[in-house]
C-alpha cells in the first residue's frame, strides 16, 4: 500500500478522536532546531465538519488484537483493510507536513499490535526519530494503550508533551460489555502512573532544571457518549473525579458516531451532539467556574437540560441568590451569572474600583448582557424587560430558536437508546414532562 | 477640535513616511517645540486643505530611539508591543490615534494598560485585537511550498500589514530552513536566509515562483489527509466558514481545489494568481481527486 493510501486509512480511523488541541506547553525555538511549541496553540485549518486541525492526528496502525464494539479497527471488523506505518515513515510525514506550516505537530494513538507493550514500543520509536534524530521541538500528544506497562509509559512520557489514557466509556459495565479486553484497572494503572510521573518529575525540576520533562503539559482522557445508557449524572461525577484524583488536564467528550454494526451498540444514525455540547458546558463549570458537580447535576435528575445550559439551568434553580448587584457582587458570584465568564467577571472587578458601573458601562467593558440581564442590577435597576420571576425568564431564556433545533438532536438520540434492544429498561432514559409538551409544540 | 479636522480653521497635520520611524519621528516633534497635531498621517493617504497647518516630519533614527526609550519607560514593552501592532493597521485614523494614546500614556503610565474603557485607549485596544488577530490567522493559514532551490515559499493575503510580526515568529519556528513569504496585498517580501529576516517590496513583474515536483507529493499527502480526518455526520460548512474565512482559502493548499459549485469566484481566483503553490488536483488521477463535499443537508 503506497504512504498516501495509508495516510487516508489511518486517518479514518483516528478522525473520531477529539482531543486536538496543541495547548499547555511552551517550548521557545532553539537554533539548530526545528519547530516550537505554544502554550496557547495554534491551529492550522478547520475541516468540513468545522473541527480544528492543528494536529497530524493518525494511528501508527490499525491492526488491533482488541475487540472494542464501538471501533471500526476491532479484530473482529473482517472487513477492514489493515495497515500499518513504519516509525520512520511517521516521522518524515510529521517532519514534512510541519515544515510546510500544515500542523503544529503529532497526536499519535495507535491499535493494539501484538500487545499492548509491542504497540507502544513502536509509537516510542516514532518519536524518538523525532525528537532525536530529527531534533522536532513542535507539539506531540501521545496516546497510551489500556494495559502498557509502567516501563514503556515512562519511555513514551519523556518524549511527549502530553499523555492520555482513554477511559472509554463512563461504567465498568460499560467497558465489559462493549470493550471485553479493556478492564478499569488497565486504564487507570497507566493513568496513576503517569499521575505520579508528572508529580515526581515537578520535584525533581525544582532540585535540576535539567531534569528531562514528563509529560509536561500533563494528561488528558476521552469518554465516549451515547454508545452505553450511562447518565449524564453517572458521566460528571466520573469527570469530577478524574479532575479531582488523576490530576487530569482534560476530560473530552464524543458523541458516539455509529461505525460499527454490533449488535450490542445502537443502530441509530442520529449523533448526540447536544448531549456531548452540554457537557462540555458543564465541564467548562467543573474547570473554570469553581462548581462543584452536585450543584451542576444529581442523582434524581440524571439528564443536563436539553433547553438551557447548565449554568442558567443552576442559575434558575438558585434565583433566590439573584438578581445580583454589579457593583457588589463578589467575583465567585458574578462568575455564575449565566453570559458573564472569567474575563467578564475580571474587567468588573478592576472596573468598580474606579467608579460605579450602569449598564453603559457593562457594554463598553464588552459583557454580552443577552443573558446576563436576566440576572442582575447595576446600581438597583432591572433592566431586562420582563418582571424578575422563574416562569418569564425561562420562557424568554428557551425561546431562542437554536434551543428548538438542539432538542430534535437530543431526542433523536434518546430514540436510539430505545432501539437499544439489550438495554430496554427505559426507566433509565430522560423522562421530562416539558419533552413531551415540546414535540406538541406547547412550550 | 475633531480628529478629521473638519470644522476648524487651524489644523494642524503632521505627514510622514509610513514607517515606525517616521511615525516615532512624528511624536518627537510634536513633543519638542512644533505646534501639537490634530491628524498624523502619511501624506498620499490624504488631501490637504489650504486652511490647515502642515508640518512634513523628517525621519531620524535619533528621534525614533527617543520616542523608542520614552515608550519602554512610560507604558512599558508591553506598551511598545501594542503601538507596534496597531501601527500595522489598515485603519487611516491609526497614527491619530496612536499619538494620542502616547499623549496620554506619557502622563498616565501604566495605568494605561488598565483602563481599557477610556475613550483614548478603547480605540488602540480594538485595533490591536484586530491586527493580533489578522497575524495569528497568518501563523495559522500561512503554506509553505518548496522550492527546487530548497527555499519555502509562501504567499499571504492578510488584510493588515502584519508581515513583520509574521517573519518573526516563523524566523524563530523554521529557523533550520530558508524561507520567503509573499503578502500579495501589501505586495512585500519577507526573506529568511537563516541568519536573519528582512523586507523587501517587490517589482510589478513579479511572478510567485513555482514549486519544486517532489513538493507535490506532500500538498497531496496532506490534501488527502484533510479530507479524510473530517467526519461525514458533522459536516457543517458554516462552522468551517466562520473559523476559516473564504478569503483566505485561495492560499490554502487543502482548500485550493473543491467543488466548483461552491466556490466559482474562488477558483477564478487561484487560477490567475496562486501558481503553483496550490491547486494541483487537477493532475492527479481522477480517482484521487477531491471529493465533492458533502451536503450540509445529511445533518
Ligand atoms: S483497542 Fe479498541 S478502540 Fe483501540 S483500536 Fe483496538 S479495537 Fe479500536
Amino acid at each position: 500500500m503506497d504512504l498516501q493510501d495509508k495516510l487516508a486509512l489511518l486517518t479514518s480511523a483516528a478522525k473520531y478522536d477529539v482531543a486536538c488541541t496543541s495547548s499547555g506547553v511552551d517550548r521557545s525555538a532553539q537554533g539548530g532546531a526545528l519547530g516550537d511549541a505554544q502554550s496557547c496553540g495554534i491551529c492550522h485549518s478547520f475541516s468540513a465538519d468545522g473541527r480544528c486541525i492543528a494536529l497530524l492526528k493518525i494511528l501508527m496502525t490499525n491492526e488491533c488484537v482488541y475487540d472494542c464494539q464501538y471501533c471500526v479497527n476491532r479484530a473482529s471488523n473482517e472487513d477492514a483493510v489493515r495497515t500499518t506505518l513504519t516509525p520512520q515513515e511517521l516521522a518524515e510525514l510529521t517532519i514534512e507536513f510541519y515544515r510546510r506550516n500544515y500542523i503544529e505537530g503529532l497526536f499519535l494513538s495507535s491499535g493494539v499490535i501484538k500487545c499492548p507493550d509491542y504497540a507502544m514500543e513502536r509509537m516510542c520509536m516514532a518519536i524518538s526519530l523525532l525528537r532525536n534524530e530529527y531534533r522536532f521541538r513542535g507539539y506531540i500528544h501521545a496516546k497510551a494503550i489500556p494495559g502498557a506497562s509502567s516501563e514503556s509509559i515512562d519511555r513514551m512520557a519523556l518524549l511527549a508533551d502530553r499523555m492520555s489514557v482513554n477511559i472509554e466509556l463512563p461504567s465498568q459495565e460499560g467497558l465489559k460489555l462493549l470493550a471485553p479486553d479493556k478492564h478499569k484497572h488497565s486504564i487507570l494503572e497507566p493513568m496513576k502512573h503517569i499521575r505520579d510521573g508528572i508529580k515526581e518529575n515537578k520535584s525533581d525540576l525544582v532540585k535540576y532544571r535539567s531534569a528531562p520533562k514528563f509529560s509536561p503539559a500533563g494528561q488528558a482522557t476521552q469518554m465516549i457518549i451515547g454508545a452505553t445508557p450511562d447518565t449524564d449524572f453517572q458521566v460528571l461525577r466520573l469527570t469530577s473525579s478524574l479532575y479531582r484524583s488523576f490530576e487530569l488536564k482534560r476530560v473530552f467528550f464524543s458523541a458516539y458516531v455509529p461505525v460499527s454494526t454490533s449488535e450490542l451498540l445502537p443502530r441509530n444514525n442520529a449523533v448526540p451532539f447536544l448531549r456531548e455540547h452540554r457537557l462540555y458546558q458543564a465541564d467548562w463549570l467543573l474547570r473554570f467556574y469553581q462548581f462543584d458537580v452536585n450543584e451542576i447535576i444529581n442523582e434524581s435528575d440524571p439528564y443536563l437540560d436539553p433547553y438551557l445550559d447548565p449554568k442558567c439551568n443552576w442559575a434558575m434553580n438558585n434565583l433566590d441568590r439573584f438578581p445580583l448587584e454589579v457593583n457588589k457582587a463578589e467575583y465567585e458570584m458574578l462568575l455564575r451569572v449565566p453570559g458573564i465568564g472569567v474575563t467578564g467577571a475580571r474587567r468588573i472587578v478592576r472596573a468598580r474600583r474606579t467608579q460605579n458601573l450602569t449598564f453603559e458601562h457593562l457594554k463598553k467593558l464588552r459583557i454580552v448582557l443577552k443573558r446576563a440581564q436576566y440576572f442582575i442590577t447595576c446600581g438597583g435597576t432591572f433592566a431586562a424587560d420582563t418582571p424578575f420571576a422563574h416562569d418569564a425568564i425561562y420562557e424568554k431564556l428557551t425561546t431562542d430558536s437554536s434551543k428548538q433545533r438542539g432538542f430534535r438532536e437530543v431526542m433523536q438520540a434518546r430514540s436510539a437508546f430505545e432501539q437499544l434492544a439489550l438495554f430496554d429498561d427505559t426507566a433509565m432514559l430522560p423522562h421530562r414532562e416539558d419533552v413531551q409538551k415540546s414535540l406538541t409544540g406547547q412550550l | 477640535m475633531t480628529p478629521d479636522g473638519t470644522n476648524d480653521s487651524s489644523t494642524v497635520v503632521y505627514f510622514y513616511d509610513g514607517t515606525l520611524e517616521g511615525f516615532f519621528s512624528a511624536v518627537f516633534d510634536a513633543y519638542t517645540g512644533k505646534d501639537r497635531p490634530d491628524i498624523i498621517t502619511v501624506s498620499e493617504n490624504y488631501q490637504s486643505r489650504i486652511d490647515q497647518i502642515i508640518h512634513h516630519v523628517q525621519t531620524r533614527e535619533d528621534k525614533y530611539e527617543r520616542v523608542y526609550d520614552g515608550i519602554i519607560k512610560h507604558i512599558g514593552p508591553v506598551g511598545y508591543h501594542k503601538v507596534r501592532t496597531v501601527f500595522l493597521s489598515p485603519s487611516p485614523d491609526k497614527d491619530t490615534i496612536l499619538f494620542r494614546y502616547l499623549e496620554y500614556g506619557f502622563k498616565v503610565g501604566k495605568k494605561i494598560h488598565v483602563d481599557i474603557s477610556h475613550e483614548l485607549v478603547n480605540p488602540v485596544e480594538r485595533l490591536k485585537k484586530e491586527t493580533w488577530f489578522e497575524m495569528h490567522r497568518m501563523k495559522m493559514f500561512a503554506r509553505f511550498a518548496q522550492m527546487d532551490n530548497g527555499v519555502y515559499f509562501s504567499k499571504i493575503n492578510p488584510k493588515c500589514n502584519v508581515l513583520p510580526l509574521v517573519m518573526e515568529h516563523f524566523a524563530r519556528r523554521f529557523n533550520v530552513q530558508p524561507f520567503v513569504i509573499y503578502d500579495e496585498n501589501h505586495r512585500i517580501l519577507g526573506l529568511y536566509d537563516m541568519k536573519s529576516w528582512y523586507l523587501q517590496y517587490v517589482d510589478d513583474d513579479f511572478e510567485v515562483p513555482d514549486c519544486a515536483e517532489d513538493d507535490l507529493r506532500y500538498q497531496r499527502l496532506w490534501k488527502s489527509f484533510y479530507d479524510s480526518i473530517a467526519i461525514e455526520e458533522r459536516v457543517n460548512h458554516d462552522l468551517r466558514r466562520n473559523f476559516m474565512p473564504k478569503r483566505f482559502w485561495s492560499n490554502l493548499t487543502e482548500m485550493s481545489f473543491i467543488d466548483p459549485k461552491d466556490t466559482i469566484g474562488h477558483l477564478g481566483l487561484s487560477d490567475s494568481s496562486s501558481g503553483s503553490v496550490v491547486a494541483h488536483d487537477e493532475l492527479l488521477p481522477p480517482e484521487q481527486r477531491a471529493l465533492p463535499e458533502q451536503d450540509a443537508s445529511l445533518f
